[in-house]
């Protein structure tokens, strides 16, 4: 008993405050030795319940002190009884009495603070061991970081943006050769913001290009450019052109053009609408071809061109047409030439009217 | 017993918030007018625009047989005696009142006088013409 004594008192010092019991290894020793649980229990100052649940666990968790008085009541050496690898335990079952938290009370104390114990007190048979809890904190925590990684980048990834273009063209169905007659480009681009656009027009031959707004970045005999730079949402481009002198009456001229967005990659598309002009010796603005510009097509060519400094004198042509009543083309001047209605009287009325 | 006037405050608030939230049923185009004589021959045209108001517009007189302008602020732009018709075209118009003066050559009732406004409405992009009232 002395050599186990100074054996245990050696244990005592290496062992942990808590160790893992070979709950069948107890039973057998004990059985082999013949002796009761009700005396195991009286002689380790615990309950016979206690020792029941030790020798009916795999490995359950003691206090080092218990776990000494056990092997010392058996006569054998501490480390025949313990886990055959023990290892300290994280949990210890008094401290986890202490938090509240539903496990087995710590019974081991004695026969008063057994009797407090709850139904639910084998809640510590499937808690999981030590190394059983390392595994399951270490996917806890993975899934946070991947939960957290997975939430960073999807704040901070780049907005896929579906880049919107449409342009969209006016050209007036025809217009009489040696006569300006505007074309009106509007361009949207969404969403909307700083960009650079580039847009092409034109025509392959037989189109004179004359100004722009904004200013044409080049042009030559066949097509007109602009690189624009903005924050582009909706913009417009509106030049003057005219059909060369000498071309026969019917003739049409194809217009085509593209719009192209940079960002990051080119995004072109062809501008849509009216892309044929044809020479006939009708005004522009005289949309039903009747030799009259009336209310409706003065108010759309108002509307088309109002504002633009460079267009005021094709409006005022147009004007002047509108305000005659009814024009005519003059093949020999290659102009038009307004037609009035009005008698001698009425024009001298009309001169003293807007004095 | 039922008493009307205690739900005249509820119904002019309920007026008010319809015309407030429907500000374009209130009104039937972004142009209306008066047409106001001053006396004898003279006529006045009053025009209130709306926002957003249109580019240009074209206001129509039509006045009785043998009669026509002799003068007029702003001058118009377009006369057809011969319909007794005459036009003013007004561009980059803004939101608020515009007042025409005229001088007749003779004495002519309002109620003798047919005037319109035409422009093609910013919102719908639809020509619209609307009828000026007449009062002496």
């Amino acid at each position: 008993m002395n050599s186990q004594g100074e054996g245990h008192k050696t244990d005592l010092q290496q062992l942990p405050p808590t160790v893992n019991l070979d709950g069948s290894k107890v039973r057998q020793i004990r059985e082999s030795k013949g002796l009761t649980q009700l005396y195991v229990a009286t002689a380790v100052g615990v309950t016979t319940d206690t020792i029941s649940r030790w020798e009916n666990r795999r490995y359950p968790t003691v206090k080092r002190e218990n776990a000494l008085k056990l092997a010392e009541i058996l006569e054998v050496d501490i480390t025949e009884i313990l886990e055959a690898e023990e290892k300290p335990s994280t949990v210890d079952e008094e401290a986890s009495q202490d938090t509240g938290t539903p496990t087995m009370p710590a019974s081991e104390t004695g026969e008063a603070r057994e009797e407090k114990v709850q139904p639910g007190e084998d809640d510590q048979d499937i808690a999981p061991s030590a190394s059983g809890r390392k595994l399951l904190i270490s996917i806890l925590l993975l899934l946070i970081m991947a939960a957290v990684s997975g939430g960073t980048y999807l704040y901070f990834k780049p907005h896929k943006e579906t880049l919107e273009i449409t342009a969209s063209r006016f050209l007036p169905d025809h217009s009489a050769p040696g006569q300006v007659f505007p074309v009106v480009i509007d361009v949207y681009v969404k969403p909307a913001k700083q960009r650079t656009l580039l847009v092409k027009d034109g025509d392959h031959s037989g189109i004179e290009f004359l100004k722009a707004v904004p200013n044409f970045t080049s042009r030559n005999g066949q097509f007109v450019k602009w690189i624009y730079q903005g924050d582009l949402g909706y913009t417009k481009f509106i030049y003057l052109a005219k059909i060369k002198k000498g071309v026969s009456s019917g003739d049409l001229f194809i217009f085509q053009g593209q719009v192209t967005v940079k960002e990051r990659k080119k995004h072109s598309i062809p501008i849509e609408g009216n892309n044929l002009i044809s020479a006939l010796p009708f005004s522009w603005a005289d949309i039903n071809k009747d030799h009259v510009i009336d209310d409706e097509e003065i108010l759309e060519a108002y509307d088309l061109l109002s504002g633009i400094k460079d267009a005021e004198k094709t409006l005022h042509e147009v004007e002047v047409l509108w305000s005659a009543g009814s024009y005519r083309w003059d093949m020999k001047k290659g102009k038009f030439q307004p037609v009035r209605k009005t008698t001698e009287p009425e024009k001298a009325l009309k001169q003293t009217g807007n004095q | 017993m039922f008493q009307v006037t205690r739900i005249i405050p509820f119904l002019t608030i309920l007026l008010f918030s319809f015309f407030y939230l429907f500000p374009e049923t209130a009104f039937s185009g972004q142009v209306s007018g008066e047409l106001k004589s001053s006396g004898g021959d003279e006529i006045q045209i009053f025009l209130k625009i709306r926002a957003p108001a249109p580019n240009t517009i074209i206001i129509t007189l039509h006045l009785p047989a043998n009669t026509a302008v002799v003068s007029a602020r702003p001058a118009f732009a377009k006369a057809q005696p011969q319909h007794g018709e005459v036009n003013w075209l007004l561009s980059r118009v803004q939101p608020g009142n515009v007042k025409i003066w005229c001088k007749l050559n003779k004495n002519v009732k309002v109620s003798e006088i047919i005037a319109s406004v035409r422009y093609k409405n910013p919102q719908t992009g639809k020509m619209e013409e609307d009828m000026i009232s007449g009062s002496e």
